[in-house]
């Protein structure tokens, strides 16, 4: 359970990230107010925004600090694992946050959610999961100690991607204009949500189970600084 | 059991190699660890705290092996290196806190004392603390926890006189109940001259002696003559030998000084003397080769 | 107790110590019986190596001025212990020879330094 320790170590970085940390959910709220019919919208950018913020830690992480946080009591897989769970956590409270915005405004403004929005959240979430974990695995390859611009750049890419895509299939599904080939798939879906549901759950946890082994692969076999 | 056992620790890197390094530190004791800068110093550190991985050779500390337990070790460590090494955003609190979740035997009371008495603020980021009070904080956290060795790496450079005094006796009080050591490595001599109890000396990666500092002083001494009796000194192994318009001067093995003609005068060396010699050796050396 | 280190002096620290801590047992400024300060406490005190004083005090000890046990320090041996009797023989020997050298100079007879020293004690 020593995971916990490091997983509470990176969250105190944000303690001082205060415009960012208080800026995004306030937007959050203004966007659902104007978008309001656009769950998925509003819930991608959400999970965006998580995926850029949760690499924060790991970049802000100067090679002094990265010596105090080695030297700290615990194995390299305790580490791997906080820093995972501190993304994993984050992700979740802000997805939850942003159900309740949205269901809030909804109520307010006085229509429904639609099924389909609700469903493809969570696909959203789900592949916001497994964006994330790459996200980490490829920062822990590509180390520590190349310049800050690069790493700048490589935390920016998988969120733009995702962000881009998701809602791309998002607009297109909606407005029935998926591809043929995608077709059946859309079809799969909608005759088993629950499994296409539970297993997307399933797969984006192993992946980010997987992510954390192979994360943790990577760095033992390297310096820690 | 000693407080440190290194042998055969090598490391290599693609321009760099420290090569087959062996001492122990006995416990209860300070050793220098001294050097030019590129020497193998931070190298042999980051080793020795398992920042690093060994390429060959092992390193106990406190009688357990990095690579078996590095949580153990890293527990009994007590790293200060020459930069801060908290995150520079965050306060004193900020750093307590992550102290107290991580080690169940952090002193808080102490922690707090140190602050106290050398004046840290504690609503100012660390990151605009002063070098001197930087290093400070380090000791705080470091002293209110319980190790059994510091490793301080440069960790004195840069700082004024007074705070340096402090920190030797800050050093000398972790070692007095003869269960606590310190390896420290520097190039400020002064540090060395008065509390050290052995010295380490590395060049170019490679070991070059490990003895007591007294010994160390007992073996080498200044001499110092006029230009007609350069030959007869040059003929014995003087190292860091170096003549000017009116004389020359140089430091040699206190067995090879006897013989010398009166006019030689023959004085002790400290230990920035003895040390600066070999430093100038070495560079003649690879002078020499390039 | 006192010690008073120079950096000029020739001699290395260790035998500075042992010489002013001998010199004080002597005249009796650190009396017989007293425990002296550990030899950690000593190197913290004056700023120097442990290895420093725990030789001053290994010679110290070798010669009979002090004696070391495991946990209750080191301790000052008596007036009556034979050492410290030999060094005072050895001292009033030298002082004595230094007296006749002198007095030869001052081509003083036997009769008159026997008269002199009568006179002075």
């Amino acid at each position: 359970m020593n995971w916990v320790k490091f997983m509470k170590t990176d969250f105190l970085f944000y303690k001082y990230q205060k415009v960012v940390m208080f800026a995004f959910p306030v937007f959050v709220i203004l966007m659902s107010i104007y978008y309001s019919k656009d769950m998925i919208f509003i819930i991608s950018y959400l999970c965006f925004g998580v995926l850029i913020v949760s690499t924060t830690p790991y970049c802000l992480e100067n090679k002094n600090m990265s010596t105090f946080i080695q030297m700290l009591p615990g194995s390299d897989k305790e580490r791997v694992v906080g820093r995972f769970m501190c993304f994993g956590t984050m992700l979740m409270a802000a997805v939850a946050y942003g159900i309740c915005v949205v269901a809030a405004a909804s109520w307010i403004k006085g229509f429904p959610v639609t099924d389909y929005n609700m469903y493809f959240s969570a696909v959203a979430v789900a592949m916001s999961l497994i964006v994330g974990s790459v996200q980490f695995l490829i920062l822990y390859i590509a180390g520590k100690g190349k310049s800050t611009q690069w790493m700048n750049i490589l935390r920016m890419i998988p969120s733009f991607i995702f962000f881009f895509l998701i809602n791309y299939i998002g607009e297109k599904g909606k407005e029935g204009q998926v591809e043929s080939s995608l077709l059946w798939l859309a079809d799969f879906f909608a005759q088993n949500k629950s499994i296409c549901l539970i297993s997307m759950a399933a797969a984006a946890l192993l992946v980010f189970a997987g992510c954390i082994f192979a994360s943790v692969k990577v760095i033992q076999r390297r310096d820690a600084i | 059991m000693n407080a440190i056992e290194v042998n055969h620790m090598s490391k290599h890197f693609k321009d760099f190699s420290l090569q087959d390094i062996c001492f122990s530190l006995p416990k209860g004791y300070i050793m220098g660890y001294v050097g030019q800068n590129g020497a193998g110093k931070t190298t042999s550190i980051n080793l020795i705290t398992g920042l690093y991985q060994l390429t060959e050779g092992s390193v106990l500390v406190d009688g357990v092996s990095i690579k078996e337990d590095p949580a153990a070790v890293k527990e009994s460590i007590g790293y200060i290196g020459d930069e801060s090494y908290y995150y520079p955003e965050f306060r004193i609190r900020d750093v307590r806190g992550i102290m107290k979740i991580f080690y169940k035997d952090f002193d808080s009371r102490h922690f707090d004392d140190c602050i106290k008495r050398w004046k840290l603020p504690e609503n100012k980021k660390i990151g605009d603390f002063s070098r001197g009070m930087k290093i400070k904080l380090m000791f705080a956290g470091v002293l209110s926890r319980s190790t059994k060795v510091l490793l301080l790496d440069e960790a004195t450079s840069g700082l004024d006189p007074v705070t340096r005094e402090e920190i030797m006796e800050i050093l000398q009080n972790y070692i007095e109940d003869g269960e606590h050591s310190v390896l420290f490595s520097t190039h400020i001599m002064e540090d060395l001259e008065q509390i050290a109890d052995y010295i380490f000396y590395i060049e170019n990666g490679k070991k070059v002696f490990c003895d007591a500092k007294d010994d160390l002083l007992e073996n080498y001494v200044v001499v110092k003559g006029g230009r007609e009796d350069t030959e007869r000194v040059k003929k014995k192994t003087v190292i860091g030998f170096s003549e000017s318009e009116f004389g020359f001067y140089g430091v040699l093995p206190v067995d090879e000084a006897a013989g010398l003609p009166k006019e030689v005068l023959v004085e002790k060396a400290t230990v920035n003397q003895i040390i600066v010699a070999f430093q100038k050796e070495a560079n003649k050396r690879k002078a020499g080769m390039v | 107790m006192n010690i008073i280190l120079s950096n000029e002096s020739e001699l290395p620290i260790y035998r500075q110590i042992f010489d002013q801590i001998q010199e004080q047992i002597l005249s009796g400024a650190i009396p017989e019986g007293e425990v002296l300060p550990s030899i950690r406490k000593l190197a913290k005190e004056l700023g120097i190596s442990v290895i420093t004083t725990t030789r001053a005090y290994n010679e110290l000890e070798s010669e009979g001025y002090i004696v070391s046990r495991q946990g209750k320090g080191s301790i000052v041996l008596g007036k009556n212990n034979s050492v410290v009797r030999e060094q005072y023989q050895k001292r009033m020997e030298e002082a004595f020879e230094v007296m006749k050298v002198n007095a030869k100079y001052l081509e003083m007879s036997d009769e008159e330094i026997i008269r002199y020293v009568e006179e002075h004690l």
